[in-house]
């Protein structure tokens, strides 16, 4: 039966019912993804941790303790994802800015923003991961002066993107990949203090909650495309 | 589903059985109505287990105080440098936080420098394992914010203080602890205590 009241929407749960997953692979998406509704309870924040199930013959709500089998099935509010979507957007956006009018914290006064850019790969080229030393030296260091308005353009436009929600799933992977860039060019570990890392935590984040279908523009493309990968 | 919905229909996942505008009326309040009909009252949720990265790379930023600060010779090393890297900072630091450093932290500036190492390790390992999270998040967040303070309020491009106030406000808000930690078990006996 499609369960209209399912919070993740009907043609997910129908399309579950219709496939019955026999891969354990399978079974192993359906269990993470989604849930029998019976488990299943959109909660909000302050509500974590109380699954009512229904059992037969209830009347109205019935509070059962948290069990081993409902745990897995908590689900979040997408809200809590906008914050580090508007936040990394509007870290892209002031760095595209700052690029462009080569203000940025790389620039010295009175550099234009390829020379900078050059001069900060140059900077990084002996630390940088040994795998990606021939990319910098081939690719990103002799075209410098295209690279960088693309980088600064880039930069601006997925910023102005994460800030309103278009096409988010997108262009936060491209911030990933991006972000992982810097950071194999500079070579610290990803793990450390390193700004990147943090940035390419949020970033991930975005990407695995779609957090622009929640006050964003995706929130009306979605519903039309919903498939569509990427928002 | 069938089953668990025949008794009562004022149940959250039932209110499909229910005629789509006595449904309607009862939920006016989320954007989601307006689409669909009939159903629970709710915006759009995902799967809890996509904080746990994020959950886990914090805890390995705050972990990093290890590298640094383990062992009796760098804890020592510590102590003595953590006065002469505040007040290097200092004049640099967010206006009304000057006076706090001068007069609060500066004058016992070992015990805060023990204080915040052993409170990253904390945090550290519990966003690790997923124990106590809120209380973590919330540790958490009071050492950036004082991090953050210290470098002068820098949203963007110098320090990654305010990523990670992000990053520990949204394991806060959706107590990342539940999924993949030992705050499953936590409250699955206590689940209204707020500190997990």
């Amino acid at each position: 039966m499609n369960c209209r009241g399912a919070p993740f929407g009907a043609s997910a749960y129908s399309k579950k019912v219709q496939s019955a997953a026999t891969s354990s692979l399978g079974r192993v998406r359906d269990r993470l993804l989604f849930d029998p509704p019976q488990r299943t309870i959109a909660v909000f924040g302050h509500r974590q941790g109380i699954l009512p199930t229904v059992s037969e013959g209830a009347t109205g709500p019935v509070y059962v303790r948290p069990d081993a089998m409902s745990e897995p099935s908590r689900r979040l509010s997408r809200r809590i994802f906008v914050l580090p979507r508007v936040y990394v957007g509007v870290v892209f956006a002031v760095a595209g800015m700052g690029q462009l009018r080569a203000s940025a914290v790389w620039t010295d006064p009175g550099q234009s923003w390829p020379a900078a850019l050059h001069e900060q790969l140059a900077q990084w080229l002996p630390h940088a991961a040994s795998w990606y030393s021939p990319i910098l030296t081939q690719w990103l260091m002799p075209h410098a002066d295209s690279v960088a308005p693309l980088v600064a353009w880039l930069n601006l436009l997925m910023g102005v993107a994460l800030v309103l929600g278009v096409a988010t799933r997108l262009v936060a992977a491209a911030a990933v990949v991006l972000l992982l860039n810097y950071a194999a060019a500079a070579g610290h570990s990803i793990y450390g203090a390193w700004p990147t890392a943090a940035y390419t935590a949020l970033a991930l984040t975005v990407w695995l909650a779609r957090a622009g279908r929640e006050w964003g523009v995706d929130a009306v493309l979605a519903p039309r495309w919903p498939n569509a990968g990427i928002w | 589903m069938g089953s668990g919905c025949r008794a009562g229909a004022a149940v959250a996942e039932c209110r499909h059985m229910v005629a789509p505008a006595q449904a309607a009326v009862a939920d006016v309040g989320s954007h989601t109505e307006a689409a669909t009909p009939a159903g629970p009252a709710t915006p759009a949720t995902v799967p809890a287990w996509i904080v746990v990265p994020l959950r886990l790379y914090l805890s390995t930023a705050f972990l990093d105080a290890l590298t640094n600060k383990a062992g009796p010779r760098r804890w020592s090393a510590w102590l003595h440098f953590m006065p002469h890297f505040v007040a290097r900072l200092a004049p640099d630091a967010a206006r009304w936080y000057q006076p706090v450093l001068a007069h609060i932290v500066l004058p016992h500036a070992t015990l805060f420098a023990a204080l915040v190492s052993i409170g990253e390790v904390a945090v550290g390992l519990a966003l690790l394992f997923g124990a106590v999270t809120r209380l973590a998040a919330a540790g958490g967040i009071m050492l950036t914010a004082n991090y953050f303070l210290l470098n002068g309020l820098t949203i963007v491009d110098v320090s990654n203080d305010f990523a990670i106030l992000v990053g520990l406000i949204v394991v806060f808000l959706s107590r990342a602890g539940r999924t993949l930690g030992v705050d499953a078990w936590l409250a699955r006996r206590w689940p209204r205590v707020p500190l997990w």
